[in-house]
C-alpha cells in the first residue's frame, strides 16, 4: 500500500513572510549584542590604560601642585622606567609574589590532589563532606584574613593548641616575625583556595571514562599502576588547566597579607600588588606607580601568552565532546554522578 | 584456557532488582559461547561477575575447578573486550598492546616485551600502526588493538561485550567469521554477549539464552532452532519471528489434559501457501503485506483475526488481498503450553 | 524454568596459575587511613570557621584573656551581634575609644553595590555572551581579550581609575562602586554564559526564526529560558564576587560609600584594637550570603571559576 503525496503533511514557511531578521544582517545584531559589553572595556579598561601610560611617563603626583591634565609639565620620558626596574623593592616584591604564587599554588594543588582522590569512591557521607570542603572557598576574603589574623596572635589558638600538643610554651610570632608574615599570608590563600582545586580536580578524576579503568583492571593493574599509567596522563589537561587559572588569580593576591599585616613587617610579606598599592596610595607616587604597574602588566600578558592556549583548547575539546554527544550537557552536572560503584 | 563453571549464580543490586537470578552453566574448555539476550536480561552482570568486575550476591564461579570468586579481577587472567573497547586513548597502539605484561609481576624484559607485541601485532594485522597513537585508528582497527591487548596475557578465558555492534556491517561479518577462526585456532575458551541472535547463532558452539536474569535453554544452535525449549526462545531465536496462534488440545491420546490451553509456534518458513481450500490446508487466511527481500519474500497473513508471516519463494508471489490456504508442516509444529511457557511433547 | 543437564566435557587441566587472593591486613588498612585523613583535613579546614562562629558568641572576657583560652563559649551571648547592628548593649566592659560603630550602613553599602554591580554586569554580559557564542561577534580573539583582563593586577588598573573617578565626582559614591563591579564581573559573565549559551542547539533559535521571529524575539522567547538554570548560577555567582570584593572598595571609597569588608578591616588593629567578638560577629553575617549563595550553586562553581574551561 503505498500513500498519496497530498495525505503528507508537509511543512510549508509561513506563506508571503521571508524570515525577519528585524531588518538587520547578524553581523550588525552581533555587533548590537557586543556594543554595550565593549563600551564597558573602554571605559573601564582603555581608558585607564591609556591614561596609567601616560602617567608613567611622568612624575606627576597628586600633591605636585597641578592637575592631571598638566602632568606632562613633568614629562620626564622613561625616567620613571628606569627607576622602576632599578628599584630593589619592586624586584623584592615581585620575587615574593613569584614565590607566594609557585608555593600557594602547589600546596593548594597537592592537598586538593590528595583530597579528590580520597573522595573519589564512594563513602558514606561523602557529599555532606563535600560541601563541607567547600565552605573554606565562599568566605569573604575579609573575613578570611581577619579569620587568621585571630589565628595567628601570640596568644592565639594556634599557638596554643601548639603548646597543648608539643607540652611546652609555643609562642611564634606567625605575624610579626619578617620571616613567616609571607608564609603566615600564604596559609590564608592555601586555606581558602584549596577547595578550589579540590572540585577541579575532583570533576577531572569522576569524569575518567570508567571503561578504561576497568579493562586495566581485568589486565592486572593495581592501583599504582592505574594510578601512574591511566589517572595522571588523562589528568593533565585538567591538572594544566587548574594549574594556570590559579597562578594567574593568586599572582594578583592582595586580600591576604594585606589584612594580615599590611604587607609588613616592614616589606617582608609585600607583593607585588601591595607594592604598587603603597607606592600609588600610600606615597602618592602616581607617576611612578604607574610606570611600575604597566612594567608588570607587560610581564603578565607575556606569562599569560602561554597560559591561555591550554585554556582555549579545554574549552574547545568540552565543546566538541558536547557536540558528539559524549558527555551529559546539563547546564550543571552532580560532581558525583559519574562515579562508578566499587566492584 | 579454562572450564568454566557458574554455580547458581546470583546477583541483586541495593534497590531488590535481581539482574542474575540462580544462574547455573558449564562452559566447556575451548568452546565458544554466546550469552544471548535482549537488553536487561542480565548477560552483561553475569559476564562482569566472571571478570570480577561485580561480585556476585551468592553462588560460586570455577575455572577448572578451582573457585575464584574471591579473586580481584586483575588475578583471574580473563581477557576482556568491551563493547566500545576501552582502548587507552593517551597511549599508542604498542603501548596498549603491552600494558599487560608491562603491569604485571614480574615485568618482563623490554626485549620480550616488544617481540610479543610484534607477534600479536602481526597476527591482527597491526604492524604499521604501532607507534601511532591509539586514539586515531579507525573503529575496525580499534577493535583488533582491543583484542590484542587482551591477547598478550595468555588469558585462561576470553569474555566479549558485544564487542561488534559498532563495526559496520560488512567489517562486522568479517570479523565474526575471524574472530570463529581464531579461536578455533588457539582453542581458546570464549564467552560472548549479545542480543543479535544472527550472530550469536552464526559464531557459537552452544548458546546460554537467558531472560529476566534466567537461564532459559542451553544448547546448541540447532537445538535452540528446531527444539525450543520455551515460548521465549522459540520467539528469540530465529531471523523471522516464529508464528504463535491460540490451540486446544482436543486429543486425549497422551495423556496430557484435554482441554488443555496451548500455543501453537511454527516458523514461517515451515508454513506452505496453497490455494484456498485445497487438500491439507488447515487454515485459511488472507495476504494484508508483502516484503521483497530478494533471496525470498515473507508474507503478512490475516488468519482469523490473528497476524501470519510466512517465508514465501519470491516466484509463487501471491497478490496482496488474496485469499489463501495454510498448511503447516507436522513434523515442525511445536506446542507451548499457556501457563507455564514450555514446550510441550507433541 | 527450562534447563539442559549441564554438557559436562572432560575439561583439560588448566595452565595458569591463579595467584593467591590479596592480604587482608592492607586491604583493612586502606579505608582507614582514608578516612584518618579525611578527618585530620576536616579538622584543619574546619577550625578556622569554628573559631570565628564561636567567637562571634563569646562574651568579652573570653575573647583574648591572657593566659589562657577558651575552645568553646562558655556564657553564649548574642551581645556581639547586637552590638554590631547598633544596638546598645549593657555592661559593654572597655572599649579603647568609644563606642563602635553599628555595621548596618556598610552591610548597606554592600549589599546595593553587589546587587547593582550585578545586575549591569549580567544585563551587559548576557548579551555580548550571546553574541560571541551565537554569532562568533569579536573574532575568535575575544575570549583571548577577556581572559588577559583577568590577568592585570587590579591594582594596575585601580590607579588611572581612581583618577578618573574624583574628577568624575564618582569617588566614594554608591554609583561609582556599582559601575566599578559591574565592569570587573562583567568578563565573568560572558564566559560564563557563553558556555551555557554554546550547550543551546543553534537550530532552537533558527527554528523560532523560521516561524517568524525576529533574532531578538527568538532570544528572549526561546534562547533565554533554556539557559535559565545556568543564568541563575551565573547572577548567584558574580553576587559572591561583588559582595567579597576588598580592594577596589578599599581604594575607591571612604566614608560614604564604604562597603562592609572595608569596615571589617578597618576594625581589625583599628581603634577598637582586639574587639575581636564583634568582629566575628560582623564576619559571620558577612560570610552567610557567599556560603547559601555558594552551596545553591555549587555544582556551577567549576565552571564558573576556570572561566568556563571546565565544564563538568
Amino acid at each position: 500500500m503505498e500513500k498519496s503525496v497530498d495525505e503528507h503533511n508537509v511543512r510549508q514557511a509561513p506563506k508571503g513572510r521571508l524570515p525577519n531578521f528585524g531588518g538587520r544582517s547578524e553581523k550588525s545584531v552581533a555587533a548590537l549584542l557586543t556594543a554595550p559589553g565593549q563600551l564597558v572595556m573602554l571605559f573601564i579598561v582603555l581608558f585607564p590604560a591609556v591614561l596609567a601610560i601616560y602617567l608613567g611617563f611622568t612624575a606627576w603626583s597628586p600633591t605636585s601642585g597641578s592637575d592631571v591634565w598638566h602632568a606632562y609639565e613633568y614629562w620626564h620620558w622613561f625616567d620613571g622606567y628606569w627607576e622602576a626596574l632599578n628599584d630593589g623593592s619592586f624586584w623584592a616584591a615581585l620575587w615574593r609574589t613569584v614565590i607566594f604564587t609557585v608555593v600557594a599554588v602547589g600546596m593548594e594543588f597537592l592537598i586538593g590532589f590528595v583530597l579528590a582522590m580520597l573522595f573519589l569512591k564512594q563513602f558514606p557521607g561523602r557529599g555532606v563532606l563535600t560541601l563541607f570542603f567547600l565552605l573554606p572557598m565562599m568566605v569573604v576574603p575579609a573575613v578570611s584574613g581577619f579569620v587568621f589574623y585571630m589565628i595567628f596572635q601570640v596568644d592565639g589558638p594556634l599557638n596554643q593548641g601548639l603548646s597543648l600538643l608539643l607540652g611546652r610554651d609555643i609562642t611564634i610570632l606567625w605575624l610579626e616575625n619578617p620571616s613567616l608574615a609571607l608564609w603566615s599570608a600564604m596559609v590564608v590563600d592555601i586555606w581558602q583556595w584549596t577547595p578550589l582545586m579540590f572540585l577541579i580536580l575532583l570533576s577531572g578524576l569522576v569524569a575518567l571514562p570508567e571503561d578504561q579503568m576497568n579493562q586495566a583492571r581485568i589486565l592486572g593493574a593495581n592501583s599504582w599502576h592505574q594510578f601512574r599509567y591511566l589517572i595522571l596522563p588523562m589528568m593533565k589537561p585538567i591538572i594544566l588547566i587548574a594549574l594556570i587559572i590559579r597562578a594567574i588569580e593568586v599572582f594578583k593576591v592582595f586580600d591576604a597579607p594585606y589584612l594580615l599585616t599590611q604587607g609588613g613587617p616592614g616589606d617582608a610579606s609585600t607583593t607585588i600588588s601591595i607594592w604598587m598599592y603603597r607606592e600609588v596610595i600610600v606615597n602618592s607616587r602616581w607617576g611612578f606607580g604607574s610606570a611600575a604597574a604597566l612594567i608588570v602588566l607587560i610581564l603578565v600578558t607575556i606569562a599569560g601568552a602561554f597560559a591561555v592556549r591550554p585554556i582555549e583548547a579545554g574549552q574547545e575539546s568540552t565543546l566538541e565532546e558536547l557536540e558528539r554527544g559524549d558527555t551529559p550537557s546539563a547546564g550543571g552536572v552532580d560532581p558525583f554522578a559519574k562515579a562508578g560503584t566499587e566492584a | 584456557m579454562a572450564e568454566i563453571h557458574l554455580s547458581h549464580l546470583t546477583k541483586q543490586f541495593p534497590g531488590g532488582l535481581v539482574a542474575v537470578n540462580d544462574f547455573e552453566l558449564v562452559i566447556p574448555d575451548g568452546s565458544f559461547v554466546a550469552l544471548l539476550g535482549p537488553s536487561g536480561c542480565g548477560k552483561s552482570t553475569t559476564m562482569n561477575m566472571i571478570s570480577g568486575l561485580e561480585k556476585p550476591t551468592s553462588g560460586e564461579i570455577y575455572f577448572d575447578k578451582q573457585p575464584i570468586t574471591k579473586l580481584p579481577p586483575g588475578a583471574r587472567t580473563v581477557g576482556f573486550v568491551f563493547q566500545n573497547y576501552a582502548i587507552f586513548t593517551h597511549m599508542s597502539v604498542a603501548e596498549n598492546i603491552s600494558f599487560g605484561l608491562r603491569v604485571s609481576k614480574p615485568r618482563p624484559p623490554a626485549a620480550e616485551i616488544d617481540r610479543r607485541v610484534g607477534d600479536i601485532a602481526d597476527v591482527l594485522g597491526l604492524r604499521g600502526m604501532l607507534d601511532r597513537n591509539a586514539s586515531r585508528l579507525s573503529v575496525n582497527d580499534m577493535q583488533k588493538v582491543a583484542l590484542g591487548r587482551s591477547m598478550i596475557v595468555d588469558p585462561a578465558i576470553f569474555l566479549l561485550d558485544e564487542p561488534f555492534s559498532n563495526l559496520d556491517a560488512a567489517f562486522r561479518a568479517y570479523m565474526r567469521a575471524e574472530l570463529k577462526r581464531i579461536q578455533h585456532e588457539i582453542e581458546q575458551t570464549m564467552v560472548y554477549v549479545t542480543h543479535d541472535q544472527v550472530e550469536a547463532m552464526s559464531m557459537a558452539d552452544h548458546i546460554a539464552v537467558m531472560d529476566a536474569g534466567r537461564l532459559q535453554q542451553y544448547g546448541t544452535p540447532d537445538e535452540l532452532y528446531n527444539a525450543p525449549a520455551n515460548r521465549f526462545v522459540a520467539g528469540f531465536v530465529g531471523s523471522t519471528q516464529m508464528n504463535f496462534l491460540p490451540a486446544t488440545l482436543t486429543l486425549g491420546e497422551q495423556g496430557a489434559g484435554n482441554g488443555r490451553s496451548l500455543t501453537l509456534g511454527i516458523r514461517p518458513e515451515n508454513v506452505l501457501l496453497v490455494a484456498p481450500g485445497a487438500a491439507g490446508a488447515t487454515l485459511a487466511g488472507k495476504v494484508n503485506l508483502i516484503e521483497p527481500l530478494g533471496a525470498k519474500d515473507v508474507i503478512h497473513l490475516d488468519v482469523a483475526g490473528h497476524g501470519v508471516r510466512v517465508v514465501g519463494v519470491p516466484g509463487q508471489r501471491p497478490r496482496v488481498g488474496d485469499n489463501v490456504g495454510l498448511v503447516f508442516d507436522p513434523d515442525r509444529q511445536l506446542l507451548f503450553d499457556d501457563e507455564t511457557d514450555l514446550a510441550v511433547e507433541a | 524454568m527450562s534447563t539442559v543437564e549441564p554438557d559436562l566435557v572432560a575439561s583439560r587441566a588448566s595452565e595458569t596459575e591463579l595467584t593467591a587472593p590479596r592480604r587482608s591486613v592492607l586491604g583493612l588498612l586502606r579505608p582507614v587511613a582514608r578516612w584518618l585523613t579525611i578527618l585530620l583535613l576536616a579538622l584543619l579546614y574546619g577550625f578556622p570557621l569554628y573559631w570565628t562562629v564561636t567567637m562571634a558568641f563569646k562574651p568579652l572576657d573570653e575573647w583574648n584573656p591572657p593566659g589562657t583560652i577558651f575552645w568553646w563559649p562558655e556564657n553564649w551571648t548574642l551581645d556581639n551581634f547586637k552590638s554590631i547592628l547598633g544596638q546598645e548593649v549593657s555592661g559593654g566592659g572597655v572599649f579603647s575609644q568609644g563606642k563602635l560603630d553599628s555595621a548596618v550602613p556598610y552591610i548597606q553599602n554592600s549589599l546595593i553595590a553587589a546587587t547593582g554591580g550585578s545586575l549591569l554586569a549580567l544585563v551587559v554580559g548576557v548579551l555580548a555572551a550571546y553574541g560571541i557564542a551565537r554569532f562568533r561577534a569579536g573574532g575568535g580573539m575575544l575570549p583571548f581579550q577577556i581572559l588577559q583582563l583577568r590577568m592585570f593586577p587590579p591594582i594596575a588598573i585601580i590607579i588611572p581609575l581612581l583618577f578618573m573617578f574624583v574628577y568624575l565626582q564618582l569617588w566614594d559614591t554608591l554609583w561609582g562602586l556599582v559601575i566599578l563591579y559591574g565592569a570587573v564581573t562583567f568578563p565573568f559573565v560572558v564566559w560564563l554564559m557563553r558556555s551555557f549559551f554554546q550547550e543551546v542547539p543553534r537550530e532552537i533559535s533558527d527554528a523560532a526564526i523560521v516561524d517568524g521571529c525576529t533574532h531578538w524575539g527568538a532570544f528572549f522567547k526561546v534562547v533565554l529560558p533554556q539557559v535559565k538554570g545556568g543564568l541563575a548560577a551565573t547572577a548567584l555567582f558574580v553576587f559572591i564576587l561583588n559582595w567579597s570584593d576588598f580592594l577596589i572598595a578599599l581604594v575607591m571609597t571612604q566614608d560614604n560609600a564604604r562597603t562592609a569588608p572595608v569596615f571589617l578591616s578597618a576594625l581589625q588593629g583599628g581603634a577598637a584594637g582586639q574587639e575581636y567578638g564583634k568582629q566575628a560577629a560582623l564576619a559571620v553575617i558577612l560570610i552567610l550570603p557567599p556560603a547559601i549563595f555558594g552551596l545553591a550553586i555549587q555544582k556551577y562553581l567549576v565552571r564558573g571559576l576556570t572561566f568556563g574551561a571546565i565544564k563538568r
